[in-house]
């Protein structure tokens, strides 16, 4: 009876529990955070592996233009005609093989082409697992008052991880007359 | 003995019977909040660190990527035949700046220390010629060799169906060399940072 008039009995382990709780809630957020930010480290390599790999093909676009510039014409005179609805359909199946052919060789899926033997290398380099490709290789006019300027379109993408970037470059060229 | 009317009614307000149980509690909460703390410090503790950490490797990717830039502008030929002058390096972070230069012996630069902050990061870079330019007289296996189909489709094969794509009628390769830059970035973390990109002449 005497027991039961104690109205403060128990009030310190009660909200010593109560303290326990929110610190043990306060441990797990930590800790859920701490994995998520472990998840970031790997998010931010790969972000930074993925830009180079995209680098990297862009470079290769640009020196496969140098190589064949005159073949990537025949393909941008094709892809005139198709846009001015004037090329017959052996214009057209040219023009597809013709690209397809060209952007074949700056995917790094594709075994044996020049992109694969720098993703071997760039593996080799790094330690890691990158893949990259172009999307667009177009050749873009831009004419104002007095003058004509010719810019190559390149969009490359770069992969590593699960981590996929795109780069985009417009990259003024000269074409002799 | 009978007990008072106060007695019944008021409640048991004397130390002496409360004394004895309060330290018990205060005992056990002590121990319960000890028990409860000490994880709790070793999270916080860890969350800092990975912090830390995470400030430091985004920091080390930053340089990296700034050097693999400043090698991207660099002169192609200089990089080319591995005579790098010192190249400028100018970093301004909100943890701090770096002011100075990487100087570079042939085709590797080693050992350029940065301090930003608190954290002392070593950058290195390795100019390598990995695909080489070649010429119809002096074929090698370095070369990057890009093919190119004959204009004219083959005939669809007897019987129907989709013709085949055109066989390949030429390969062409570059008269220059397409190199590879290597950027090593080692801030104290488990692994140094490597980034790894190639570069074409753009002068020409």
């Amino acid at each position: 009876m005497k027991k039961m008039l104690n109205p403060r009995k128990g009030v310190a382990l009660a909200m010593v529990m109560v303290f326990c709780i929110a610190i043990l809630g306060l441990v797990t957020v930590l800790v859920f955070n701490t994995r998520s930010h472990k998840g970031s480290h790997t998010y931010q390599h790969d972000t930074s592996r993925a830009l180079m790999a995209a680098t990297a093909a862009m470079q290769l676009a640009i020196y496969k233009y140098r190589v064949l510039p005159s073949e990537y014409y025949k393909i941008h005179t094709l892809e005139t005609l198709k846009n001015k609805g004037t090329a017959d359909a052996a214009a057209l199946n040219a023009l597809n093989s013709f690209k397809t052919a060209w952007m074949a060789d700056f995917q790094s899926d594709n075994a044996g082409s020049p992109a694969a033997k720098i993703k071997a290398e760039i593996d080799k380099s790094t330690g890691g697992n990158h893949s990259f490709g172009v999307e667009e290789f177009s050749l873009v006019s831009k004419a104002a008052q007095g003058y004509t300027r010719d810019y190559l379109k390149i969009r490359a993408w770069g992969a590593s991880g699960d981590t996929r970037k795109v780069l985009e470059e417009l990259i003024e060229v000269r074409i002799s007359d | 003995m009978p007990l008072s009317a106060r007695e019944k009614i008021s409640p048991p307000y004397c130390p002496s019977r409360r004394a004895g149980l309060s330290l018990v509690e205060i005992l056990m909460a002590l121990l319960i909040l000890t028990i409860a703390v000490l994880p709790a410090i070793g999270a916080l503790s860890g969350y800092y660190g990975v912090a830390t950490r995470q400030m430091e490797q985004e920091m080390a990717l930053k340089l990296g990527e700034a050097v693999v830039n400043v090698l991207m502008t660099a002169n192609y030929s200089e990089l080319k035949e591995g005579a790098i002058p010192a190249l400028p390096l100018n970093i301004q972070t909100p943890s701090g700046s770096f002011s100075g230069t990487m100087s570079f012996a042939g085709g590797y630069a080693s050992g350029t220390p940065v301090t930003i902050g608190k954290t002392k990061y070593i950058i290195g870079a390795e100019v390598k010629k990995i695909f080489l330019a070649q010429n119809i007289g002096t074929p090698h296996n370095n070369a990057l060799e890009f093919s190119w189909i004959s204009p004219d489709a083959p005939p669809p094969p007897f019987g129907g169906g989709a013709a085949p794509p055109p066989p390949p009628i030429a390969t062409y390769s570059c008269f220059n060399d397409l190199i590879c830059l290597k950027v090593t970035v080692d801030f104290g973390g488990a692994k140094p940072i490597e980034l790894a990109t190639f570069r074409a002449d753009m002068a020409r």
